[in-house]
């Protein structure tokens, strides 16, 4: 896992990424494999007891095997522009680093490239992520989930875009869909003055309040009181629970937004910026020394601002006398 | 007469801004929960793709030896 977060100031945008590598394995604990087991037998009155594959995914679970040092997450992208990355370390045979590397020599030769809107250079990052996704796909059985977040700040209008690009977990089947794309992007409403991705929910729950808590528990609910009430699925309009989350603020609350922190940030300055990266940042390594999981955010901090005179890192992108000779 | 015109437009605007940060919250949530879950589900049908490819669709039985 990692932890990567923009955050955008009046003037400007601070950058953090942390540069750990968490391997994840999905694992079976023996007793939830027998409880399965057990129950199924006793919902059987036949002797044989049918399984349905899906069942068997769901008794898997995710989770961090070990960690490694050092990653590069943060890349300067072009004078005005950064990107961060979280999830797999690699795509196609290739270290997203020297993916990243790739695309930027790419785009230095070509003469218009500064010219070129940040829309035109996303859409043209978008395609050489989906590229390489389908070239990983023909080898491998699958690819997993990664996000990329683009950061951009205009000098001219004083103005910070961000987009997210997701390649969303993938198998060789779904590339014999012609329409389908691995890999999709958006550019995030100015709403998110912090956009942040990787092993970021203690930062979002501070920045969504409650909200976070009901984004993570009314499906679990909802599909939990479908089940109890016997309700076919023919009689569930579609996209239900879509709608039904997106409709929540007409009948939620109002506590719900005012404890939204997302919802009070001022405009900050870019110092402010930089401080509530860092301060996002180590509530979440922090945090980890007091429970009882695998550390999966750390290592070194690159930290970096984008502002008037372009991109510039502050921290973590220089070599520092070792600790080992003081 | 100028008063009321100009709480009338006070009272449109924010009617307009709350209507704006309606939708901006609805948006939000729809994008917060398509990040959490439909990515989760997306996660699983990559799993049990792999699954049954990797048992050539074949019957799974348990058989024991002892």
């Amino acid at each position: 896992m990692t932890f990567i977060a923009s955050v955008i100031a009046k003037k400007g945008v601070a950058v953090i990424a942390d540069s750990l590598v968490t391997s994840m394995e999905r694992v079976i604990d023996y007793d939830t494999f027998l409880k399965f087991f057990r129950d199924k037998a006793k919902s059987t009155p036949v002797d044989e007891i049918k399984i349905d594959p899906s069942e068997v995914i769901s008794l898997f679970e995710r989770k961090p095997s070990h960690t490694k040092d050092y990653e590069e997450k943060l890349f300067q992208y072009d004078k005005s522009t950064a990107i961060t990355t979280a999830g797999t370390a690699s795509i196609n045979g290739k270290r997203i680093e020297y993916l990243v590397k790739e695309i930027i020599e790419k785009n230095k030769k070509d003469k218009g490239y500064s010219r070129k809107k940040i829309e035109t250079k996303v859409k043209e990052f978008v395609e050489f992520l989906n590229k390489q996704s389908i070239e990983h796909l023909n080898k491998s059985d699958y690819i997993s989930g990664t996000t990329f977040i683009i950061t951009h700040y205009d000098k001219t209008k004083e103005q910070t875009t961000i987009y997210k690009v997701d390649i969303n977990p993938c198998s060789k089947k779904d590339i014999t869909d012609d329409t389908f794309s691995c890999v999709y992007s958006r550019k995030m409403d100015d709403y998110y003055r912090v956009v942040c991705d990787g092993q970021n929910r203690i930062s979002e729950r501070i920045l969504f309040g409650e909200i976070d808590f009901f984004i993570d528990i009314t499906p679990k609910i909802i599909e939990k009181v479908i089940e109890k009430l016997k309700i076919p699925d023919d009689k569930i309009p579609v996209d239900f629970l879509k709608d039904f989350m997106a409709d929540a603020r007409a009948f939620l609350p109002s506590q719900f937004w005012d404890d939204m922190k997302i919802n009070r940030l001022a405009d900050l300055s870019l110092q402010q910026a930089v401080d509530l990266a860092s301060l996002l940042m180590k509530i979440e390594i922090n945090f980890q020394k007091y429970t009882e999981n695998i550390p999966t955010v750390g290592g070194v901090i690159k930290l970096a601002i984008i502002n008037k005179d372009g991109f510039k890192f502050i921290s973590g992108n220089e070599i520092l006398k070792s600790d080992n000779l003081n | 007469m100028n008063a009321q015109k100009k709480a009338i437009k006070k009272l449109q605007e924010d009617i307009k801004k709350k209507e704006i940060f309606d939708d901006k919250i609805s948006t939000l949530i729809s994008d917060l929960y398509q990040e959490r879950h439909l990515e989760i589900e997306r996660e699983k049908k990559v799993l049990l793709d792999r699954f049954i490819i990797s048992t050539e669709g074949k019957g799974v039985v348990l058989e024991n030896r002892l």
